[in-house]
């Protein structure tokens, strides 16, 4: 499960790239007369899949890669930011991957998995024949070590609570594993994507050297100025991967980045600013990838504050927000109206709240005159610099909430004093900001919205949503979940402790010779399918 | 002379208590928790709690800087709490390529800017002198950032001459290695040009008007003489007190050039750090800076002495 993590991930990551970085790429642009057509995301993904298979992939050459921000740590059960998720990733491995849609998971480490009719045990059979990168074989053993170790309430991981339901892991071979669950949880399975295995008795410090089973070796890391991987030879996957080196190379400047792009300096860059993305597009030297993913914006509330604490409020602000209009100027076409956490093509989207709040300022009248404020009321909005795009966003939601005579304050924070103050504290009325994640339908709601969790950050909780998010995540039944999962998102709907604003695309970009990337709607930069034309 | 630079270097010690003992408070003042940076928002109150202890921010601040200073004094910078590496080591790997970005930006700057003070100012309001002078208030007004930007689209983007980013260190040939110091260390050097070049203009000109130029004249020796070894000499102490200053702007303007042009540089490491709430970095490099400008203006001082004899620091105050 990656929702949490990703949440501050994402922060982080974006907390390093400096605010005179943000003033040049997002300087207020006038919006494109005509929007982009709006990829349909699948269908690029898919376009790179079949276009590595139409071309025989070719061997060797050196792939180099912009990163936002330096990294954190190397160490991936510790690390919390993006970026040392992207590194990570190409050199450790999990039992199961996100699979491509981002709706379930796919093996890796683990070949094949049977649940238990209770829900409680789950049995993995391990993938036999693999290697570490110092040349220890894969066995159940890392598992139970790398599971250990996160457990271990003395070390400092950063996914610890992804495990909170696990009783015990044991192996009865050297290829099995078994979980046992305190707590049926449906979710379990989404959970163990992204938790890494390293190996066990590796005597080294993995914040130093990192070893996994990954496609690609940790060589070096200089700070501030790159990080070498290496392809990794005895790597499990046949024929894979197909490049001889990765480097990263951290670039906090989006205008930089985009020169090192078409000069030659890089090869792969990811958060390619909207103002670029058209240009790009029409230039056949490069390869842009967009997916419409999991990252999407909000207008939260207080609710155990006044004015929000009454639902007819909220429900009035979700009328005051037209998203149509912030798709097309803020975000320059590359996102689209939302109303809930989960996206449209998600199996648990629920069809029926497609068009639930529209852009209505005479309905948010009435709301607010029904709730005893005819003549509105004066209330802050919580942003931080760190997010540009949702002071924008701020700006025209506070313009059209004037007409109704709601006078909204906007005031930035700098990242850390915003999640000290809004999440930590709730010390806020309003906020808007960004959220990315989320696999399992229980990604998207269970800790953001049941009672005590860190991340309900508008304090709303009621019995009733604690009784269907509990349900939800122990139900083993598809579509029984699905019924849950759509009265969960009608009751959030109604209670609007949170209105939704837009998704997000994610947007990469290539020069022309890189084949093979397969884009997912969050943040991965996963290179073990990518090859280069030769003759460079 | 050695009293005075033993007596300086001995000043050195509460200004460098000083700053780092600012610098750490600021740090206590600022919302945001390293634990939570360290682990992550999700992370519980225990967790936190946990790793508060484990890293002794739960004792009062005044413990913290303590043991901070008595480390500090043993050589030991502590470790980052992110990388988990010791910080003298990043500072150790960072603090060359600011180093060099500072050295050539600054000789940029002397080379440029006090000729063009002195032609300035030997050919007051001739086209030359607005040309310079244009040019110094172009230099002293363009926000470094925004230059290094526009320098990265000419000379990367359309010419294709210079690399836009990154640091090609020495092995790699001295050719790459100056080509990837040249556009930061001009984007760097730009504010400083223009301030020198001002500095030198006005301080030429005070020292133009003073009586033993009329005397020098008046003897008859050559307006080049005269400029050159009576004016220029006495002109270049108020020039060299600011370029004393201006160091601690290149170390201060870096944090944004390097971030511009991917240096790998110790002001791109404090910006990290502050961002990540990552106390013995930031501290380390906040000392790191301090001494060397401490230690670059008593070099400075120094140097008046040669350039004016009449400077004697040893008799200061007798």
């Amino acid at each position: 499960m990656r929702t949490p993590g990703s949440f501050w991930r994402i922060g982080l990551a974006l907390v390093l790239v400096s605010t005179l970085a943000l003033v040049a790429s997002c300087a207020p642009q006038a919006a494109p007369g005509a929007a982009p057509a709006a990829a349909p995301a699948e269908e690029k993904a898919t376009e790179a899949v079949t276009e590595a298979e139409e071309k025989a992939p070719t061997y060797g050459g050196t792939l180099t890669v912009a990163l936002h921000g330096e990294i954190d740590k190397l160490d991936p059960h510790q690390s919390v930011t993006i970026v040392g998720f992207q590194v990570q990733q190409n050199i450790v491995e999990s039992l199961v991957t996100a699979n491509v849609t981002l709706d379930g998971v796919d093996p890796e480490l683990a070949t094949d998995w049977t649940i238990s009719d209770d829900g409680l045990t789950y049995t993995f059979k391990l993938r036999q024949g693999v290697k570490f990168h110092n040349g220890k074989e894969f066995k159940a053993e890392d598992v139970i070590y790398s599971f250990n170790r996160i457990m271990d309430p003395d070390f400092p991981a950063a996914d610890r609570s992804d495990l909170e339901m696990v009783e015990s892991v044991e192996a009865p071979d050297d290829y099995t594993v078994v979980f046992k669950l305190k707590y049926p949880f449906a979710a379990f399975l989404t959970n163990l994507e992204s938790l890494w295995i390293l190996p066990k008795d590796a005597g080294v410090d993995f914040n130093q050297q990192l070893i996994g089973t990954g496609p690609f070796k940790f060589v070096e890391w200089v700070s501030g100025d790159h990080i070498t991987l290496e392809r990794f030879d005895d790597y499990w996957e046949e024929g894979k991967p197909y490049l001889d080196k990765v480097v990263f190379r951290p670039i906090p400047e989006s205008a930089t980045k985009l020169v090192e792009l078409k000069t030659g300096g890089l090869n792969f860059i990811g958060n390619v600013p909207y103002k670029d993305v058209a240009e790009l597009e029409s230039d056949p030297n490069f390869k842009v990838y967009r997916v419409l993913g999991v990252v999407r914006d909000h207008l939260g509330f207080n609710v155990t504050k006044p004015p929000f604490d009454n639902k007819l409020v909220r429900q009035a602000m979700g009328y005051l927000i037209d998203r149509e209009a912030i798709a097309q100027s803020v975000m320059e076409g590359y996102a689209k109206p939302a109303q809930i956490a989960i996206p449209e093509s998600h199996w648990a989207f629920n069809p029926a709240i497609k068009d639930a709040y529209t852009f209505d300022p005479e309905k948010a009248r009435q709301l607010l005159t029904e709730a005893g404020y005819p003549d509105g009321f004066k209330a802050t909005i919580k942003v931080s610099p760190t997010y540009p795009l949702e002071i924008k966003m701020a700006e025209l939601i506070a313009e059209a909430a004037k007409e109704v005579g709601v006078d909204f304050e906007i005031q930035q924070l700098e990242w850390s004093t915003w999640i000290q103050q809004v999440v930590t504290e709730g010390d806020f009325e309003a906020e808007i900001v960004l959220i990315s994640g989320g696999i399992d339908p229980d990604d998207f709601f269970y800790q953001w919205h049941h009672s005590g969790e860190i991340f309900n950050i508008w304090r709303f909780s009621t019995p009733e949503l604690d009784a269907l998010l509990e349900k939800g995540r122990k139900l083993r039944d598809k579509e029984e979940r699905k019924k849950v999962y759509y009265e969960i998102q009608e009751y959030l709907i109604d209670q609007a402790p949170m209105v939704h604003i837009v998704y997000r695309e994610s947007i990469m970009a290539s020069t022309a010779n890189v084949n093979g990337f397969v884009m997912t709607g969050r943040e991965d930069m996963t290179f073990k399918t990518v090859w280069l034309d030769q003759g460079e | 002379m050695p009293t005075f630079i033993i007596r300086r270097l001995i000043h050195l010690v509460p200004v460098l208590v000083g700053v780092s003992l600012a610098v750490f408070l600021l740090l206590k003042l600022t919302p945001g928790d390293p634990a939570t940076a360290i682990l992550g928002v999700q992370a519980s109150p225990q967790e936190v709690a946990r790793i508060r202890r484990s890293l002794g921010l739960d004792r009062p601040w005044w413990v913290q800087y303590g043991i901070w200073l008595s480390n500090v004094v043993r050589g030991d910078l502590g470790t980052s709490y992110q990388s988990k590496r010791p910080v003298s080591t990043l500072i150790l790997q960072r603090l060359p390529a600011t180093v060099e970005l500072a050295i050539l930006s600054l000789l940029i700057a002397v080379s440029i800017g006090v000729p063009a003070g002195i032609i300035s100012a030997t050919r007051r309001y001739t086209a030359l002198d607005y040309a310079f002078t244009s040019f110094a208030l172009f230099g002293i007004s363009m926000p470094g950032f925004w230059f290094g930007i526009l320098l990265i689209l000419i000379f990367s983007l359309y010419l294709r001459w210079l690399p836009a980013s990154g640091y090609a260190p020495l092995s790699a040939g001295l050719g790459p290695h100056l080509k990837h110091l040249i556009l930061p260390s001009i984007a760097l050097g730009l504010f400083n040009t223009g301030a020198l070049m001002r500095f030198t203009r006005s301080s030429m000109l005070e020292a133009l008007s003073q009586d033993y130029v009329r005397t020098a004249r008046a003897k008859g020796l050559a307006e080049r003489i005269v400029i050159l070894r009576h004016v220029l000499k006495n002109a270049l102490i108020p020039t060299l007190t600011v370029l004393g200053l201006q160091i601690g702007y290149l170390l201060g303007g870096a944090v944004i050039i390097e971030q511009v042009f991917a240096w790998p540089g110790i002001g791109w490491l404090a910006l990290t750090a502050i961002n990540q709430r990552d106390y013995p970095v930031v501290m380390g490099v906040v000392l790191m800076v301090s001494f060397v400008f401490v230690f670059s203006n008593l070099l400075v001082d120094i140097a008046y002495t040669w350039v004016n004899p009449r400077i004697r620091f040893d008799q200061e105050g007798k």
